[in-house]
């Protein structure tokens, strides 16, 4: 498996780290079920299934998790959203079984990431903002718990209110980091190829597709972008609204890269899912050759 | 931490982009008749898009459990996305039973988890396979003349409404002679 489809089909969450645990803890099928207790923290989490082990690892590597972040960040909004998305996907690149820090750093940007993807992209223009400027630290564990964020489908978010602020914080920091954004690139890529490929199928192409349903499990001759669409990882975002037009893949960037500008650009113009797969191997192509190598 | 998919969280955060989604739509603007102008005797009117039906028909069944497959139709212009939950089932054979679980596609009730469903996208004018409805049904409920009733709810970006589906046979109407 290339990094390129670990991060396409989220094989990340089942990876194992030094002590044992997959990086996607209740999500991923090898989770042990250890840990679990009803959580202690206020509002709606509170009697309900909580991680307690998952937490104890983070705190365990907590400082090491919050340095990484101020590593990683810089001074917008759109500079933390790369910093987790760099730090969500390092381990591709990483040592295995992965390293015990490296795991609590990843579910402390799990954790983060999802919901910070969602507020940049329902504000256009907010990336280039300070990050405290669209949700202020003070604000941020009311709207998370307003939003319901810390419910996840099995368990709630097993961190306490205090933990969650200090993570925020961490995000802010006033240097533009060196950090690799092809993650990045490649998630909201995939959006924008995934949210055409929906519009589409909503017109009707299903001559591409013969036997298809809204559910049905891909075929192996259906062109490829309905495989990308069905598979685990960020792609998933775009089934979980009823519209995502590609353009809204630029929102999370401050500077557009080049690459992902062209590929909305050629998303916008297909009118066929084959069209959408050769936009799609086109943008593939251009990636650094480690991402596609086995 | 189970952070990779939310419950209701999920929900309002695809409920905001819905908003944004169906906000940018493309508008067709109404045409106003000029009161003034003579009726053209050749216009038709345009006939008005057929609605959303759907109905389920029966999949398979295991020893506790019969699943069935959840179909719908539309007449607008351009495709639909939806989601859907089961509301509420009762099977009737003379008697009415409301005491049955039902679930949609992995939301078993008994796994603590609820998985906000994925949008489905129905073509226009097209009948398509939208997901499965599971229910529980005993072996003493499971006779020929026995039908599921099931309501369903389904949203249409932040709008939603309850949709009884046409009662469905228990057993495999294959078989039923």
């Amino acid at each position: 498996m290339t990094p390129l489809e670990a991060l396409v089909h989220d094989s990340l969450l089942d990876w194992i780290d030094t002590e044992g645990r997959p990086l996607g803890e209740s999500a991923s099928p090898l989770w042990d079920g250890e840990g679990e207790r009803a959580c202690p923290f206020a509002g709606s989490r509170r009697g309900r299934p909580m991680n307690t082990a998952a937490l104890a690892q983070v705190l365990a590597h907590r400082e090491q998790a919050l340095a990484a972040l101020r590593a990683a960040s810089g001074p917008t909004a759109g500079d933390a959203w790369l910093a987790t998305c760099a730090l969500r996907w390092a381990p591709l690149f990483g040592p295995r079984p992965v390293p015990a820090t490296d795991a609590a750093t990843f579910k402390t940007v799990l954790g983060i990431t999802r919901p910070l993807t969602s507020w940049l992209l329902l504000s256009p223009g907010s990336a280039g903002e300070p990050l405290h400027t669209l949700v202020p630290p003070g604000t941020v564990v009311d709207r998370l718990e307003h939003e319901g964020w810390l419910h996840g489908s099995r368990q709630v978010c097993a961190a306490p209110p205090e933990r969650i602020v200090e993570a925020w914080e961490a995000l802010v920091v006033p240097d533009i980091p060196e950090i690799d954004t092809t993650g990045a690139l490649v998630a909201s890529g995939l959006w924008a190829v995934l949210g055409q490929t929906r519009s589409l199928l909503r017109q009707g192409v299903l001559h591409e597709v013969p036997g298809w349903s809204p559910v049905a499990s891909p075929q192996p001759g259906w062109p490829a972008v309905t495989h990308l669409l069905a598979a685990r990882g960020p792609g998933s975002l775009v089934r979980e609204v009823p519209r995502f037009e590609p353009r809204w893949a630029r929102h999370v960037w401050v500077d557009v890269p080049p690459a992902l500008d062209a590929l909305v650009t050629a998303c916008e113009q297909s009118r066929t899912l084959s069209d959408l797969d050769g936009a799609w191997a086109a943008f593939v192509h251009a990636l650094p050759a480690a991402w596609t190598a086995t | 931490m189970d952070w990779t998919r939310r419950q209701f969280g999920l929900w309002a955060g695809a409920a905001l982009l819905a908003a944004d989604a169906w906000a940018a739509e493309p508008v067709q603007q109404a045409v106003i008749p000029d009161p003034k102008a003579t009726p053209d005797p050749k216009a038709t009117a345009e006939p008005e898009a057929e609605p959303l039906v759907l109905d389920g028909v029966w999949a398979s069944a295991t020893d506790t459990e019969v699943t069935w497959t959840l179909r719908a139709r539309h007449g607008e212009r351009e495709g639909v996305s939806l989601r859907w939950l089961v509301a509420a089932v009762r099977v009737v054979d003379g008697t009415t039973s409301t005491g049955v679980m039902a679930w949609s596609g992995d939301n078993h009730p008994w796994s603590r988890r609820l998985l906000a469903p994925d949008m489905v996208d129905v073509p226009p004018r097209r009948l398509v396979a939208i997901g499965e409805l599971h229910a529980m049904v005993p072996a003493p409920l499971r006779t020929a003349t026995a039908r599921l009733h099931a309501e369903i709810q389904v949203w249409r970006g932040e709008d939603s409404r309850m949709f009884p589906l046409p009662p469905m046979p228990v057993l495999n109407p294959d078989r039923m002679g």
